[in-house]
């Protein structure tokens, strides 16, 4: 041993430094209390369920500790718990103390929300009035079961209603309907476009000559009048047959609105379960409840993300507009599940063989030729699928427009460009159908894509170009204004 | 010794006497040496000699056992923790564990083996030398001259140096899980802070300190009645840090149950 | 400082040790007290010095029966008797100064510099110089002995008790022991109770030898006496004969 210090400085310094560690310990341990001196003021609050509160649980305002539990009690089937806050943190009388958990199996901690006007602040030794007990795991999985069940009888009426014979048809006829009226309305605007250019152009000089010679109105009325005239002389064939035209399209318009009306309109008397899901305010309550639920309890810290892409695909060999509504649910980041409805024009194609039988006269030989067509109608489709990430690869399958397949996407660091391939349709003939597309995200929301779609058929192989949204649950809350209803939403 | 059924119970009855006689001589020499605590002369100078021996010079291994300590452990609860995303908690949990149960428990046991060890070696001879002997004819009690120093200094350095292993294994967890885990070090602080009682700390050096009685007592006494020669020497050094360990994790398990 | 020791009785366990000493120290002589290894002879000296209690019987010292006072009294009484061990018993956590200091430190409120001036004088009783800032350790055995001397006659007793002051020494450093225990007896005129073995260094200090043989006295006398002696138990002793009655206990 260095015998620099003697056996008292050796002690002495010892036992100081070790002093020295134990009041700062202690001092910064009851930081708040000055050596069991307790600062600060309390409040009590009433919960119904104080399970999970400790002593020394924190109570937060904004994330920020500005208190902690001081004593739990058991008042007339309630627990009466005082908080202790910090000296100077006042908290509007108005304001909600609300017991949240850190993730799933985290621990509890008081919320405090201050109400949204000012209020007079609770005196020390107060109570806060507005209190929320976290729902219990058993209440959260039977509201969990019975939105489920409801799921389950939404998905049964929506098959009905896209998939029974009567529902088909009144789709069918919804479309036909709309599809006449934009011919119409096309053939309207080919025909009397010369004519209505005619017209303005009249119109125009009429206003010019007006304008110009004024002064002179009176004395070439007559000639104004003549010319109108004879203008609407020599329209009044087209213009009968304009009338015409904007009749009927108006009554198909107005049909196709009264179909659409019908269906809104039993939507909102919330006839049919998704009508009493969409009308209902405790189910709309429930759902974003449970949705928060389980997006913190299937996600821990991180989050279950709900992902909503609407995309329009313009193909030019068609000349039509093919839809793609997806919902896309996001458990963990290297996977999701997706589903969608996909409306093509052209998109169901029957393959459908003639045969000509040709009787030559003069050799009396029957000759029978074959030609085979492709027909194709409009069709919706569904979209069904599991994708896994691996990296900048991400793997899926399942259901792709109502028929098995299997696609690739590639995605580009940062995410800004997307590169998928996709093989579905395996009974198509000659050969499968195959996609490649290009996504590029240009702002938020939007999707700019290009590619070629069923390329690995020459005669209908197309190139296409589209734009898509994309939102994901955050930005519904955002849209929808949903966040303001949330109660048991991740805090992380 | 043959194995007679009849002299099995025999030679178990003897065991049992020597163990009762045993735990008797350690608790009299326990109660002897704080008796003389408030007896005159009041011998300062052995008290700070006892003092540097058992506080000042077993801080090094403390504090080397003490920062590997709580490095591991930050390790160790990682790995666990990651599983439910819950590092956070790292902080917390090896601050809680060694206030609590580590800090007092591996220093006793750190100093058990250095200075209860010497304790009884150091008495022992100077039992086989009649070192004792002589004191005795000069008039001076033994017990209040060799046994009082170092409990004493036992009881009062055990907690101190009990502070400075939870303070280095805290720090030392703290590099492991900033450093080595990257966890934000201004959350583990406020995080092992928040969780952290007041309690947990002085209850944990209340046990250092019955350990340090514990030590002490265990190892002057095995000293004390050393049997002759070299060879007693070295059996009351060895049972001196056997029974001193065992009793202290037997009444660390106590201590817990009746003081947390 | 007359020693009487009467009926003194003392067992361990069903070993009886002695079995009824009666002897007396007579003051300002040097008692030397003889006999077979495991005879009782250190054990009687414990009783002298109060580190055992007899079972039976008593010990006076200047009229006061040692065996029936308390601590604090007894330890009063000790501090008249002077003890050189038979291993020295230095403090080897001590200087040779620091040890030959130590009792007048506790004993005593002599300042610091009188201490010092004892320790030298004590030290040059015994023959030794300048060795007060050496550690035991690193002394020879003889001057072990010496100095352990000069610390039991630190606060000048009135009782010296020697045990077995010459063994394990050569014979040049035994006679030197025997010489300085006469000189020491001689200039401090201390009653001395030396316990030995060695017959030659018995007959030139002692001044009455008492030989125990089986917890009892077999024999008390001047050294002439023992020279004379007929009993054959005493005889065999003295002349260091393994046949005789005298038996080594297997």
């Amino acid at each position: 041993m260095a015998k620099g210090f003697s056996t008292n400085a050796r002690v002495g310094v010892f036992v100081a430094v070790v002093l020295l560690i134990l009041f700062w310990v202690t001092f910064k341990i009851s930081s708040g209390t000055i050596f069991g001196r307790i600062q600060g003021y309390t409040i009590i609050a009433r919960f119904g369920n104080a399970q999970g509160l400790n002593t020394k649980t924190g109570v937060f305002i904004a994330g920020i500790k500005v208190g902690y539990v001081d004593d739990i009690k058991l008042q007339d089937d309630k627990a009466l718990v005082t908080l202790r806050i910090m000296p100077g943190v006042t908290i509007g009388e108005n304001a909600k103390a609300v017991i949240r958990t850190k993730g799933l199996l985290g621990e509890k901690y008081i919320e405090i929300v201050p109400g949204k006007e000012t209020a007079e602040p609770i005196k020390p030794g107060g109570q806060i009035i507005f209190t929320e007990s976290p729902p219990d795991f058993e209440e959260l999985m039977n509201k969990l079961q019975g939105i489920a069940t409801d799921m389950r009888s939404v998905s049964q009426s929506l098959s009905e209603v896209f998939g029974g014979s009567k529902g088909a048809r009144n789709i069918r006829e919804m479309y036909d309907n709309i599809n006449r009226t934009i011919n119409h309305i096309d053939r309207l605007m080919t025909s009397t476009n010369t004519n209505l250019n005619r017209t303005f152009d009249s119109v125009n000089a009429f206003a010019k000559v007006l304008k110009e010679q004024g002064p002179d109105i009176l004395t070439n009325l007559a000639q104004v009048s003549k010319q109108l005239h004879a203008i609407i002389d020599e329209n009044k064939e087209s213009v009968n047959k304009t009338m015409e035209n904007i009749n009927s399209a108006s009554k198909e318009l107005d049909r196709t609105l009264a179909n659409l009306e019908v269906i809104t309109q039993n939507l909102k008397e919330g006839k049919g379960t998704i009508g009493k899901l969409l009308t209902d305010k405790k189910t709309e309550e429930q759902v974003t409840k449970a949705i928060s639920g389980l997006s913190t309890m299937v996600g821990g810290t991180s989050r279950f993300r709900t992902i909503i892409n609407y995309r329009g695909e313009y193909q030019f060999k068609y000349n039509n507009v093919k839809s793609y509504l997806n919902l896309i649910l996001q458990p963990t980041m290297d996977k999701y599940y997706l589903l969608g409805i996909v409306d093509d024009p052209s998109g169901y194609s029957s393959t459908s063989t003639t045969y000509t039988t040709v009787e030559n006269l003069n050799t009396g030989t029957v000759q029978q030729t074959q030609t085979m067509t492709r027909n194709i109608t409009e069709q919706l489709k569904l979209n069904a699928e599991l994708a896994k990430r691996i990296s900048y690869f991400t793997f899926r399958g399942g259901i792709i427009e109502s028929t098995g397949g299997v696609g690739v996407d590639i995605d580009s660091p940062g995410n800004l460009a997307q590169l998928s391939a996709e093989v579905y349709d395996f009974n198509q003939k000659p050969n499968p159908k195959v996609k490649a597309m290009l996504s590029i995200s240009i702002i938020r929301y939007f999707l700019l894509s290009a590619g070629m779609s069923d390329i690995a058929n020459k005669d209908y192989r197309t190139w296409f170009m589209g734009l898509g949204l994309r939102f994901d649950d955050q930005d519904l809350k955002n849209i929808f204004g949903l966040a303001a209803s949330t109660t048991y939403v991740n805090t992380k | 010794m043959t194995l007679n059924p009849f002299n099995i119970f025999e030679y178990i009855g003897e065991k049992f006497t020597l163990f009762l006689e045993e735990l008797g001589g350690i608790f009299s020499t326990f109660l002897q040496s704080f008796g003389f605590i408030v007896v005159p002369p009041f011998r300062f100078r052995l008290f700070l000699k006892q003092m540097e021996f058992i506080g000042v010079e077993s801080s090094f291994i403390v504090l080397l056992t003490g920062a590997f300590t709580g490095m591991v452990f930050a390790l160790q609860t990682s790995y666990a923790f990651k599983l439910f995303g819950a590092e956070n908690l790292i902080g917390p949990s090896v601050a809680l564990s060694l206030t609590r149960e580590l800090g007092p428990v591996l220093t006793a046991l750190m100093v058990t083996g250095r200075v209860g060890s010497a304790m009884a070696a150091e008495l022992g001879t100077m039992r086989v030398t009649e070192q004792i002997d002589a004191l005795y004819t000069m008039s001076i009690n033994p017990v209040q001259y060799l046994v009082t120093p170092r409990v004493s200094s036992s009881v009062v350095m055990l907690p101190m140096l009990t502070v400075l292993f939870d303070f280095i294994g805290i720090i030392g967890s703290y590099f492991m899980a900033v450093f080595l885990l990257g966890l934000n070090g201004e959350r583990f602080i406020n995080d092992t802070i928040y969780m952290v009682d007041l309690k947990d700390i002085y209850i944990g050096l209340l046990k250092a300190a019955v350990f340090g009685a514990i030590i002490s007592v265990v190892g002057c006494y095995k000293g004390y009645f050393a049997e002759k020669g070299a060879e007693g020497v070295g059996k009351a050094a060895t049972q001196a840090v056997v029974i001193a360990s065992v009793s202290i994790l037997i009444a660390d398990y106590f201590l817990t149950a009746l003081l947390f | 400082m007359q020693i009487d020791i009467k009926g003194l009785k003392k067992s361990f366990g069903s070993n009886l040790v002695l079995e009824g000493i009666d002897l007396t120290i007579e003051d300002g002589k040097t008692t030397v007290i003889i006999g077979q290894t495991g005879c009782g002879k250190s054990v009687l000296i414990k009783h002298i010095i109060g580190l055992l209690r007899p079972d039976e019987g008593e010990i006076v010292v200047n009229g006061v029966d040692i065996t029936k006072v308390t601590r604090k009294e007894f330890s009063d009484i000790l501090k008249n008797f002077g003890v050189l061990f038979q291993s020295a018993a230095l403090f080897d956590s001590m200087t040779t100064g620091e040890n030959v200091a130590f009792p007048l430190r506790e004993h005593t409120n002599l300042p610091e510099s009188r201490i010092m001036e004892i320790v030298k004088e004590k030290l040059a009783i015994v023959g030794l110089k300048g060795v007060e800032s050496r550690y035991p350790a690193e002394l020879s055995g003889g001057m072990k002995k010496r100095v352990g001397l000069a610390r039991a006659i630190a606060l000048d007793p009135k009782v010296l008790i020697f045990d077995e002051p010459t063994t394990g020494l050569d014979p040049v450093m035994s006679d030197t022991i025997d010489n300085l225990i006469m000189n020491t007896q001689k200039r401090l005129g201390v009653t001395s109770i030396v316990i030995s073995h060695d017959i030659p260094g018995t007959y030139k200090i002692a001044h009455r030898i008492a030989m125990l043989y089986k917890g009892t006295v077999v024999l008390y006398g001047s050294p002439d006496d023992f020279k004379s002696t007929k009993d054959p138990i005493v005889r065999q002793f003295l002349e260091r004969r393994a046949e005789g009655p005298l038996q080594v206990e297997a």
